[in-house]
């Protein structure tokens, strides 16, 4: 055989191997990059050399001394660098979780909205997409939060109530919120037994639907049991009515500020290891006491309001009794004013009855010549059998109106000048009189079940209790959410309409209603097309949250900028950055490719 | 190979004739799958070589690996006194001279059908545009089909596509033709004037191999049938001898299923 | 005995404008219901926003800064050198909308552009009087330009080399030759802004294209040194926002080059960051146009000589390329939105004269403010661009589904 005795070409130059041309081009190809990388780092260490600036990441421990609105876990300017970048990625996780719920909801509402019957629903759908995909998001943001949340709810002293306790102000939102006491640890083994018992649940009636004839439903008798242990578990460890060991409250009635903790060395005062207790539930209640205001002439959002008094927020549910006086009754009497409340006790305006009918008539609260309000008009709360269940913030912190001794205000009246102190403080003028009412608190601590409801309360000019979101936080929210749910709103529609027309027409022809097409025949095979793309716009929306320097909301990068600003570690905080991001993305591609493989098995 | 293997069937060219395809002791592995075992095949020049068998015994791959288009990992491949071995340079030079025709035609759309002839000839031949075109033409109106020079791909028929394809391998002036099942993804009706052009080039003396499942053309224009089964040639044999008096039972049991 | 029956026309419900208004509002009592509820709130919504917009807001911060909306701090004497260097776009693009007679996309593209300008051009002969004759001037060079392309259809074979040397001396033209005084004089890039700033912007998605296209071919190599550099540049820069990619290319930049910061322009901190991010997504969307190239393609490239590097470019990218059309034009809109995003490297793009303007003192002496009609303002500039692009984007999508290739 000609072949067989020929002798087979052995040698042949490397450059034309098809095995070595590989391997050379791949050395050639490391060698250029690591030259390139070598490069890039000897200039970047002679330049952090030259301008002395931290490479590595030993700053992490250092006083960070940036102060965080929005703090998830507790947080003070003290903290090192580190707790303040985790509060960013924190913040970040919190705007992403939430935003991603809510952009769903719109979404899949818009989506479904584009496919109406109705032309006119249909076209402000389209409308509503085109809009929100084709402007910036930028500009969306500071449209949001400049041009809208920052203008238009009124100012904190005024919010908006909003049914169920919520509080709405260019501060933000405020509602009440459950949160876990000292106690929850009791509740947790339960709620660890209700997950088993679920689980095991579901695995049992699981086999059971495979194993029987009849349809066996999976969920509902897990899901009880779930509910029924949880709830029972709650009770049982409610039952323990017994406070933690040396629970005790140090509170400061003249400055209306109280600190729950546990006296752990017993020694009856509040020492520096004694720990703080977060979400104590108290009551505090004071016998007799007063408050003072002026009235003042102010504009707010952009309205001028005139001869007003706002105290500290007094709810009639929370006094035996309350009444508001003049500070200097005499000349009041004099003046002829007249106090006309607009939310008893604590908000009103003081005005002259010009008209004589007994009753404030707008227009009267200002001086009939000049057009100028009341300013500056003393007022007097005497408050009677005060008493409030106060929730301790994350910190311990109570907090009540900074009262006054009862009668300060009248002895003060003897004195020669305004002394703020005799007012504010009470006990140098306090004592000269006899009819002053000596300043006594009552706090008593509740014993508390696993979770404690946290009520919004607005005394001046803040939120106290409850959960509060920065108007930065929602305006960022809004924003993303908006333009995220345009996103998700076209790929729910375009996953409806790729769903065969031959599967409506199939389920229509077997006799389902069109409401059931939809739900059991059309939505669970749009749901496999439209699944992995949303979850990429999931990922969207969390990457788009670093856009928050335009809503000034403490996330991730916004921290991390500043962290650069102070530290000069550019370097390092550009590392931490990456590695940041990089990990919500891995972790959004794990879950993709979860979702995929999942997917692909229903599809079986 | 060890002496305990079986000996495997060779399917060497007649004597006479000038071999330009030789392949000895080819074996190649897709992973842990063995696709071709031991097979050596000649083929003289001018022969028309038809490769039959059921799909999934190698066939197709064996004239894949004829221009490199696989990799073999043992045995040796000459083609026209050219051996594939690591060199790029001999690739090439194999591809150069043998023309390849696909099932799926494989034109490409984005060009019209002179572009796809002329493509290869001005960039590896290196030929001028006048001289490809020239070429170009002479072949298409060779396939039968002269006038759909400046369509595209898309828009002609399945047949009319292969015929292109065939016309675009000529115009290289290969030395050997491959055809992988050309016949296999076309309309029934149009199978014939592929064949029709098929059986032409055959008559002038091209040097073919064919994986075909048409035991017609096998029959009328193979030199010799080859029976491929599990990697391995089961058979080798005239035509005559092949679809008149099979030795093998399992190219029994084939051809009975397919006849 | 077999009779074709005359077609006879629908009944009335069935065709006709009468019939769309009931099928597609009055259907039943409640979808007629949703309409009137609707068409109230929306008759509300409309007649509200256009008193607003005609009656309460006051646009007069709008017009009082167009030139820092146009071009920021360049200088106001030497603004016939960008509405040159824009002069010169619009009159290549007239070529290429007025030579691809079959090409109805780019076309509808130019006259949408030619609109915008002519718009403008309306406005500044009203009100910008220092601006008339430059914009009369880019209106008349686009039409210029594309009646040249529709004489000349052969012009389209220089537009290669047109665009080069426009893109060279667009620049100069921009940046200035002398230092001092003078026509030519140099306008230090920290002056460029506005719109003009957010188009060279844009343009980052030249460069990043012949990138975007290698990291994809190197993403498919079957060399594992050059595949997995080239998946670990693209899935690290996809991985982080561009914001991010921004701040830390301003703040590593200078250090990788070793050079004091100012030596390096902001906006070329910016470009070089917005190219590569750029080019990690064009790469995606390039490997989904070579995936859906089928392998048959190439075999048959091989198996008729052609070698790896020929294959690949006559072959497989252009109909890689082709397929991504559509995605590399959404890629696009999404840039042009995203060059807002460099007013954190503190440029002052079109978004951030915004910022600007309406911290002037000019701005907050107006009454109730004028933030949200200047947001409105930008807000419907971009939208304009963004949406034209992607309908024209639709338009390529339908075009190759159905397409004659």
């Amino acid at each position: 055989m000609a072949l067989a005795d020929r002798d087979p070409v052995l040698r042949i130059p490397f450059w034309r191997n098809v095995k070595t041309i590989g391997i050379l081009a791949q050395i050639v190809f490391v060698a250029v990059i690591a030259l390139g990388v070598f490069v890039l780092v000897t200039n970047t260490l002679n330049a952090l050399g030259r301008a002395n600036l931290p490479a590595d990441f030993s700053w992490l421990g250092s006083r960070a001394g940036i102060p965080i609105a929005e703090t998830p876990i507790p947080y003070t300017p003290n903290d090192p660098y580190w707790r303040a970048l985790l509060i960013g990625f924190l913040n970040t996780l919190k705007i992403a979780g939430i935003g991603v719920i809510l952009a769903s909801l719109i979404g899949i509402a818009v989506g479904v909205m584009r496919l109406a019957s109705n032309w006119l629903v249909r076209s402000i759908a389209t409308v509503y997409i085109e809009l929100l995909r084709n402007i910036p998001l930028a500009v969306q943001i500071v449209f949001w939060y400049t041009a809208v949340l920052l203008p238009i709810p009124p100012r904190i002293n005024n919010p908006i109530e909003i049914p169920g306790g919520l509080y709405l102000s260019n501060v933000g939102l405020a509602f009440p919120f459950l949160y876990p006491t000292y106690r929850f640890g009791a509740w947790v083994p339960w709620l660890v037994l209700a997950v088993v018992v679920a689980v095991v649940g579901v695995v049992w009636r699981r086999r059971l639907a495979q194993r029987s004839e009849r349809p066996v439903r999976v969920w509902p008798l897990p899901l009880v049991a779930l509910a029924a242990i949880a709830a029972g578990g709650y009770y049982v460890a409610s039952l323990d009515r017994t406070l933690p060991d040396g629970l005790a409250v140090d509170f400061t009635i003249d400055r209306g500020r109280g600190v729950v903790y546990r006296d752990l060395d017993g020694n009856g005062v509040r020492g520096p290891r004694d720990p703080l207790m977060p979400f104590a539930s108290t009551i505090v209640r004071i016998a007799e006491a007063e408050l003072t205001a002026s009235t003042q002439n102010i504009t707010e959002s952009g309205q001028l309001v005139r001869s007003t008094f706002r105290f500290p927020m007094i709810l009639e549910r929370n006094v035996e009794a309350a009444v508001v006086d003049f500070g200097d009754p005499e000349e009041a009497a004099e003046r002829g004013f007249a106090i006309h409340f607009t939310r008893f006790p604590s908000r009103g305006v003081v005005y002259v009855d010009r008209d004589g009918d007994g009753e404030f008539t707008p227009g009267e609260e200002s001086d009939a010549e000049t057009g100028i309000g009341y300013g500056g008009v003393r007022l007097v709360m005497t408050v009677v059998g005060y008493e409030r269940h106060i929730v301790a913030d994350r910190d311990g912190q109570v907090r009540t109106p900074a009262f006054s001794p009862s009668g300060t205000v009248r002895s003060a009246e003897v004195a020669p000048a305004l002394n703020p102190f005799s007012v504010f403080g009470g006990a140098a003028a306090a004592e000269s009189r006899d009819d002053i009412v000596p300043l006594e608190a009552d706090v008593e601590l509740l014993p508390a079940g696993p979770l404690v409801l946290s009520r919004v309360h607005v005394p001046v000019s803040s939120y106290e209790g409850g959960m509060r979101l920065t108007v930065n936080y929602l305006a960022l929210l809004l924003a993303l959410v908006v333009y995220t749910s345009a996103f998700i709103g076209e790929i729910v529609r375009g996953g409806i309409q790729a769903v065969a027309k031959g599967q409506r027409e199939a389920a229509l022809a077997l006799g389902l209603s069109p409401s059931q097409t939809f739900s059991l025949v059309v939505f669970p095979q749009a749901l496999r097309i439209v699944l992995p793309p949303v979850i990429s716009q999931y990922l969207n929306l969390t990457k788009n949250s670093s856009l928050a320097p335009l809503a000034g909301y403490g996330e991730l990068f916004v921290i991390a900028t500043i962290v650069q600003n102070q530290t000069g570690a550019s370097v390092p905080v550009a590392l931490l950055l990456i590695a940041s991001y990089l990990l919500i993305s891995f972790v959004f591609a794990f879950v993709l490719n979860i979702v995929n493989d999942r997917l692909a098995l229903v599809e079986r | 190979m060890p002496d305990t293997a079986p000996a495997a069937v060779r399917a060497d060219a007649p004597t006479d004739g000038q071999p330009i395809i030789e392949i000895e002791g080819l074996n190649k592995w897709f992973g842990e799958f063995h696709v071709l075992r031991d097979i050596s095949l000649s083929v003289n020049k001018g022969e028309v070589v038809v490769v039959i068998g059921p799909s999934g015994s190698g066939k197709s791959t064996l004239i894949r690996c004829i221009n490199h288009l696989e990799e073999h990992q043992q045995g040796r491949i000459v083609v026209d006194g050219t051996e594939l071995t690591d060199d790029v340079r001999n690739i090439d030079q194999v591809r150069r001279e043998t023309g390849m025709v696909f099932q799926s035609f494989n034109l490409f759309p984005h060009l019209t059908v002179l572009e796809n002839i002329t493509l290869a000839p001005i960039r590896v031949r290196k030929w001028k545009k006048s001289k490809a075109e020239e070429r170009a033409r002479f072949f298409l109106d060779k396939v039968g089909i002269p006038e759909q020079a400046l369509k595209f791909p898309g828009q002609l028929s399945g047949g009319q596509q292969q015929r292109v394809a065939i016309a675009r391998a000529l115009t290289m002036g290969p030395k050997v033709m491959l055809f992988d099942e050309p016949t296999s993804a076309l309309d029934p009706e149009v199978i014939g004037e592929v064949l029709e052009v098929m059986v032409a080039l055959a008559q002038e003396g091209m040097t073919m191999i064919v994986v075909t499942h048409e035991m017609g053309f096998a029959r009328e224009v193979g030199d010799r049938v080859i029976f491929m089964d599990q990697g391995q040639i089961v058979e080798v044999g005239t035509p005559e001898h092949f679809f008149l008096a099979p030795r093998e039972e399992r190219t029994k049991a084939f051809l009975s299923k397919i006849l | 005995m077999f009779e074709v029956i005359p077609p006879r026309p629908a009944p009335a419900g069935v065709a006709g404008i009468g019939g769309w208004i009931r099928r597609n509002l009055f259907s039943s009592p409640a979808n007629t219901l949703l309409t009137v509820v609707t068409g109230l709130f929306v008759g509300y919504v409309v007649i509200a926003v256009v008193a607003w917009a005609l009656f309460d807001a006051s646009w007069g911060q709008v017009w009082a800064n167009q030139r820092l909306f146009a071009v920021y701090r360049y200088p106001a004497d030497l603004l016939w050198r960008p509405m040159a260097v824009l002069a010169a776009m619009m009159a290549l693009i007239g070529v290429m909308g007025g030579a691809g007679r079959s090409n109805e996309i780019l076309r509808g593209l130019f006259w949408s552009l030619v609109g915008f300008v002519a718009v403008v051009t309306v406005i500044a002969i009203l009100f910008w009087p220092s601006a008339r004759v430059l914009w009369t001037g880019v209106l008349a060079a686009s039409v210029v330009g594309y009646a040249l392309g529709a004489a000349r259809p052969a012009l389209v074979r220089a537009l290669p080399w047109a665009w080069a040397a426009w893109l060279f001396l667009g620049f100069f033209l921009l940046y200035g030759v002398t230092p001092g005084s003078g026509l030519l004089r140099i306008v230090p890039a920290r002056d460029w802004g506005g719109f003009m700033l957010t188009l060279i912007l844009f343009t980052g998605i030249v460069p990043s294209f012949p990138l975007g296209v290698a990291l994809a071919l190197g993403r498919r190599s079957k060399l594992p040194a050059i595949k997995y550099t080239c998946i670990a540049f693209i899935e690290i820069v996809r991985g982080a926002p561009l914001i991010m990619w921004l701040f830390v290319a301003s703040l590593l930049l200078p250090l990788f080059l070793n050079t004091d910061p100012n030596n390096l322009p902001a906006i070329l901190r910016a470009y070089v960051a917005i190219t590569l991010f750029s080019a990690a997504y064009m790469a995606e969307n390039v490997r989904g146009g070579l995936q859906s190239v089928p392998r048959g393609q190439t075999e048959a490239a091989r198996a008729l000589g052609l070698g790896g590097w020929l294959t690949t470019s006559l072959i497989v990218l252009p109909q890689a390329l082709r397929a991504v059309i559509p995605a590399i034009v959404g890629q696009a809109i999404g840039l042009f939105k995203d060059t807002s995003l460099v007013f954190i490297v503190g440029l002052a793009d079109f978004f951030r004269v915004t910022e600007i303007v309406a911290n002037q003192p000019a701005s907050l002496r107006v009454t109730g403010g004028v933030k949200l009609e200047l947001y409105l303002f930008v807000a419907l500039i971009y939208f304009f661009f963004a949406y034209r692009m992607s309908i024209a984007s639709r338009q390529l999508e339908k075009q190759l589904g159905v397409g004659t290739r």
